[in-house]
């Protein structure tokens, strides 16, 4: 999408001539960026489908009460992290789930996957890292190099100015160097008695 | 691993599950499931020009700014009218026009173009007010004529009614959109409101006798739209909001069970003589219950005495809902606004 003009016009379709297919439009455009957003902030797949699935009907609901929309693209990142939060909320009680995605590299079938198995270890560590840095470093890591958004599109999403969105950035992909460097090196220190 | 490395595993992983990726069923199952509910949800009446107007307008061009050149466009119009169509004879001629006149039509739509430029909740709440306002007078200088066609009076208590019923969806608009702000336009309202019910009340008396019916059953409208306007009073004094203080709330009410009070004694309105009964109960309890700072159950028996004392014909057997809001009215829980929603429809 992030023709401004064509989010305008699927707007105009909801809500003078009430067309559902333009909301299906912009699901289109927005359900792989807004589910990956929620992904790394939740521990399954199924929570992050369930949360992505509740963020688009909230996002429906907004645009059907006729509320001021400065971008598409803004608001439904907006309620996505605002569903999240509700989430965490709501299971405060409750303990962190286990993570069910190590599995996921077994029925992914990527052919590089299985032809580079050290390129392999190298991404599952990379992920496994980004998921632990704190959240703003992980948001904008996201956005900028899994979504591909600029960092002019960042700074509108997270409410924040483009020069801030980059300096976050970097330090954001300095943090996540220097966790990684710092497990090898003690990966190293300490080799597993059985390699 | 070096930043440049970092950067392009990432890249690489964003097609892949790890990476965040949707499994592309749950994308498409997903979807089918969402429109569903989109279409179950979808208002089914189109848009008319006007709503798509504002649309347009709304969604592709920034509305103050647009407001504000069609104001300056507007008066530099105006003033061009005005000195080559006869000077300001034309512009009072435009102003003071009454329904079945020449420029009566010039003057609804301009009253359109107004709303459909309001830049907000607010602007389009208090242009409403005015234009209930011009309706109001409208009848009441109908009222004044010595022949007054029927047909012509009762479109003005129709446009009337009009501009009540927007009055009530811009307040609900309002507690939506200015949560802060809506306290004011409901106090506002409440007032004009007290106004709008002595005016129709005075033009009932001279307007032609096929009018009465719809006179009273405006001045039920307008009595129900007020107590809304209360209800909103008494949610932002119950949230503790300071431009609701108790004392203000406290007079509302006491102002409008003394009318009650007055109604009932100069059988003023169609109130049957078991309804008078069951509404001066209904006037002991709602001051029991304000003695007692209760303001939702005051609220509830307020919407019970505006039921039981309205202007059209009352029926003799009691509303079973009454008694239902009644048993209901302790309930600490209830919003104001939504259980004014049931008391107050009844009015209508």
């Amino acid at each position: 999408m992030r023709s401004i003009l064509k989010e305008k016009f699927l707007l105009f379709r909801i809500r003078a001539k009430k067309d559902p297919d333009a909301f299906g439009q912009i699901y289109d455009a927005y359900v792989k960026p807004i589910y990956r957003f929620i992904y790394f902030k939740v521990p399954s797949t199924e929570q992050a489908e369930d949360l992505t699935s509740e963020t688009f009907l909230k996002a429906w609901q907004y645009l059907k009460e006729n509320r001021e929309v400065q971008s598409l693209q803004a608001l439904l990142y907006s309620v996505a992290r605002s569903t999240v939060i509700d989430h965490y909320r709501k299971a405060q009680t409750e303990l962190p789930l286990e993570d069910d995605r190590g599995n996921i590299l077994t029925d992914v079938g990527s052919e590089k996957l299985l032809k580079d198995i050290e390129t392999s270890h190298d991404a599952e560590q990379v992920i496994a890292k980004l998921r632990g840095l704190k959240d703003e470093y992980r948001e904008v890591i996201v956005l900028k190099y899994l979504d591909e958004l600029s960092a002019n599109e960042i700074a509108a999403t997270l409410g924040k100015s483009a020069a801030n969105v980059r300096v976050l950035l970097h330090r954001a992909m300095r943090a996540l160097a220097d966790a990684i460097n710092h497990e090898s090196q003690n990966a190293q220190k300490n080799p597993h008695p059985d390699s | 691993m070096n930043p440049k490395t970092l950067k392009k595993i990432l890249t690489q992983t964003r097609n892949e599950r790890r990476g965040g990726a949707p499994r592309e069923a749950w994308v498409s199952q997903n979807r089918d499931i969402l429109l569903m509910q989109v279409r179950n949800t979808m208002d089914p009446q189109p848009a008319n020009f006007a709503e798509k107007l504002r649309h347009v307008l709304r969604l592709f061009v920034p509305v103050e700014a647009l407001a504000m050149a069609a104001r300056t466009v507007g008066v530099f119009v105006l003033v061009l009218g005005t000195v080559l169509g006869g000077g300001l004879a034309s512009v009072q001629a435009y102003r003071d026009a009454l329904p079945g006149e020449v420029f009566y039509k010039v003057k609804m739509a301009t009253e359109k173009v107004q709303l459909t430029l309001a830049p907000n909740d607010d602007y389009r709440a208090r242009l409403h007010v005015e234009f209930a306002d011009r309706r109001a007078e409208e009848i009441a200088r109908l009222a004044e004529a010595t022949a007054t066609n029927e047909t012509l009076a009762a479109n003005a208590v129709a446009a009337f009614t009009q501009e009540v019923a927007a009055l009530e969806q811009g307040l609900e608009a309002l507690r939506n959109s200015d949560p802060e702000g809506v306290i004011e336009v409901a106090k506002l309202l409440e007032r004009k409101f007290d106004v709008y019910q002595g005016m129709l009340r005075k033009a009932g008396h001279t307007l032609p006798t096929a009018t009465k019916s719809s006179i009273a059953a405006a001045i039920d409208m307008v009595d129900g739209a007020s107590i809304k306007a209360i209800a909103v009073i008494v949610e932002k004094h119950l949230a503790g909001d300071l431009q609701a203080p108790q004392n203000v709330l406290v007079t509302k009410f006491e102002d409008r069970l003394k009318e009650a009070e007055a109604k009932i004694a100069n059988g003023q309105s169609g109130t049957t003589q078991t309804n008078s009964t069951k509404a001066k109960a209904a006037i002991a309890e709602a001051k029991a219950f304000l003695k007692k700072n209760d303001y939702q159950a005051a609220l509830l028996k307020i919407g019970e005495i505006a039921e039981l004392t309205k202007e059209t014909e009352a029926e003799e057997a009691p509303a079973p809902e009454t008694e239902a809001k009644t048993e209901q009215a302790p309930a600490p829980t209830a919003s104001p606004v939504q259980a004014d929603d049931a008391a107050g429809s009844g009015s209508r």
